[in-house]
């Protein structure tokens, strides 16, 4: 079978290739030059072998720290509000009664499908504190003009709102998928057995769409920690820094002031703690899923 | 649960979803509109509902700047990357999910390729950009194109070992025994069967490309992608903002189209790649 084999590596070889040198090589070299003072901005300097200490500055540096603590903040709260919203859409959106499901279908896949930088850019402009569309709508209903994003608080609040405008529909997606893949006849079976619309809901349909609760949060968890795009674009980081996730950080450290080998310490920092985070919930989840 | 909503009137129910999806259409209206729009018109408070529509705001983003050198890269970049991805990527998800070999390498090797999607790219920027600028293929479609593949393809082999999956494994088996080569097969059965499933990949990873930002930011500079652009259209000192919706509604335009012509592949698509999962 030796010709089997053959056949088998050509056409895995390509992408393995490929993959391998633009991730493991890349991988290995920041971690390379995460041990070394290397910045771009001198290069007369070239690179300073400095052992361990990139990292023992960035678990000192408090500005690293908060990027990782907003992140952290940020990805709660987009995340929960991006479920609870797509899911309520999906059940929304489930009911029989709704027409023009099509339209609906692609008003609500749209804004998912647009690059987080022309999001940005749209909100930015909608958040102005003058010309703002937003504020001009606050401003009917009574509230007064809010300076978006000129405050920290509210800056990362319209970070949030961006965010969850973007994904929502993703999350909507894959609730839906899930809610329509779900038996009607058990629902009626429950109601027959004169269980109420909310009891058949939590007991019967929620244990069924566990799954897919896991991955729309996994999926979207994971993308939110790793979040630049939309940020870069809205705040920059924001008044200050109030709004600088930890990707927009180490962008900062590494592009803006050139501190390479320190960009890559922090970087494998960010990098290690995704890895472990998947290691330890996804273990299960994916020998199951391979074990064909 | 549909049952008990029945003393909900459809017409609130009806109007309950249409008041949504106008709040989650208003923003891409919004700009879509302030392209369009005098300057005057587009900044005027309370805002001008009904508008003389004028094109000079296309004309100022495009014809006397280098917009349209941005957005033929993003084309090009994309369509490139797209390409070898699908190419490359579809043999791979093949190879994985037919044949047969051992149960820990498919495991780890499959792994690896999830754990490429989590990746934050954010870890591979630096070392990617030093490699390239040592390739000398900084600023180059050819450089990009390259380094979108690190995007692409675990997305590429793993949406399409979704679709290969699904399809039944008697007909490849019974063309083999017909005396069918396997290239053979691949092109004469696999391919017209999984066809469906390559282009909704294509759709995918398509999207994804074209709306990337980071590398083409760190990656680029003068022959950077639209994001790019619009980004620094941005950073300026004072922006005009009406030109920048006109370029930014250039760049969103693909995808509005796409969003119509292919949603239910695209949905398909990405409810196979989540499930799968």
């Amino acid at each position: 079978m030796k010709k089997r084999k053959l056949i088998i590596l050509l056409f895995i070889a390509p992408s393995l290739i490929i993959l391998a040198s633009l991730s493991i090589f890349p991988t290995v070299y920041a971690l390379h030059l995460s041990f070394y003072y290397y910045p771009l901005s001198k290069p007369y300097l070239g690179k300073v072998f400095i052992g361990l200490e990139n990292y023992l500055t960035a678990f000192g540096d408090l500005l690293f720290r908060q990027s990782l603590w907003l992140t952290v903040l940020f990805l709660t709260g987009a995340l929960t509000l991006e479920f609870f919203l797509g899911l309520g859409l999906a059940l929304l959106l489930n009911l029989k009664s709704v027409c023009a499901k099509k339209i609906y279908r692609v008003i609500f896949l749209l804004p998912m499908l647009l690059a987080p930088t022309a999001v940005g850019i749209t909100s930015r402009l909608m958040l102005h504190p003058d010309f703002g569309i937003i504020n001009y709508f606050l401003n009917l209903v009574g509230i007064k003009s809010v300076a978006w994003l000129g405050q920290p608080k509210t800056a990362i609040l319209a970070l949030i709102i961006t965010d969850v405008w973007n994904w929502t529909p993703f999350m909507m997606i894959l609730s839906l998928a899930g809610l329509q893949s779900f038996p009607e006849e058990i629902h009626e079976a429950a109601k027959i057995d004169g269980a109420s619309a909310g009891k058949s809901f939590f007991y019967l349909t929620v244990p069924f769409l566990k799954s897919i609760f896991f991955i729309q949060l996994m999926l979207r968890g994971i993308d939110l920690y790793r979040l630049f795009d939309t940020v870069y674009v809205l705040t920059g980081g924001g008044p200050g820094h109030s709004t600088e996730l930890v990707s927009l950080y180490i962008y900062r450290q590494g592009f803006n002031y050139l501190y390479l080998g320190y960009g890559s310490a922090m970087a494998f920092i960010l990098l290690v703690s995704v890895v472990v985070f998947v290691l330890i919930f996804m273990r299960k989840t994916i020998s199951d899923f391979f074990a064909d | 649960m549909s049952d008990s909503m029945k003393k909900v009137p459809k017409v609130v129910i009806n109007l309950c979803v249409a008041l949504i999806a106008l709040v989650f259409v208003f923003p891409v209206y919004w700009i879509v509109s302030m392209a369009f729009k005098t300057q005057i018109d587009a900044f005027a408070i309370p805002p001008v509902w009904l508008f003389k529509v004028t094109f000079t705001n296309f004309q100022s983003a495009f014809q006397y700047t280098d917009m349209w050198w941005h957005f033929f890269n993003s084309i090009v970049i994309t369509a490139g990357s797209t390409f070898f991805s699908i190419v490359v990527g579809f043999f791979a998800a093949y190879a994985i999910v037919r044949f047969k070999f051992k149960q820990s390498w498919k495991k780890n090797l499959s792994f690896w390729i999830l754990s490429l999607r989590m990746f934050p790219p954010i870890a591979v920027i630096i070392p990617l950009f030093l490699i390239l600028k040592s390739l000398r293929l900084l600023d180059t479609q050819v450089g990009m194109i390259m380094v979108y593949l690190f995007f692409s393809l675990p997305l590429t082999i793993w949406l399409l070992m979704g679709y290969i999956r699904q399809l039944p494994v008697q007909i490849e088996e019974a063309a083999m025994i017909d005396g069918c080569s396997r290239i053979g097969i691949l092109r004469k059965v696999v391919l017209p069967l999984a066809a469906p499933g390559i282009f909704a990949t294509m759709i995918i990873i398509s999207i994804f490309t074209w709306n990337e930002l980071l590398f083409a930011l760190v990656l680029t500079t003068r022959n950077s992608t639209m994001p790019v652009a619009l980004v620094g259209f941005i950073s300026g000192l004072a922006p005009n903002w009406s030109h920048m919706a006109a370029a930014l509604t250039v760049y969103i335009l693909p995808i509005i189209g796409v969003t119509i012509f292919v949603q239910s592949y695209f949905i398909k698509g990405l409810i196979a790649g989540a499930l799968r999962q």
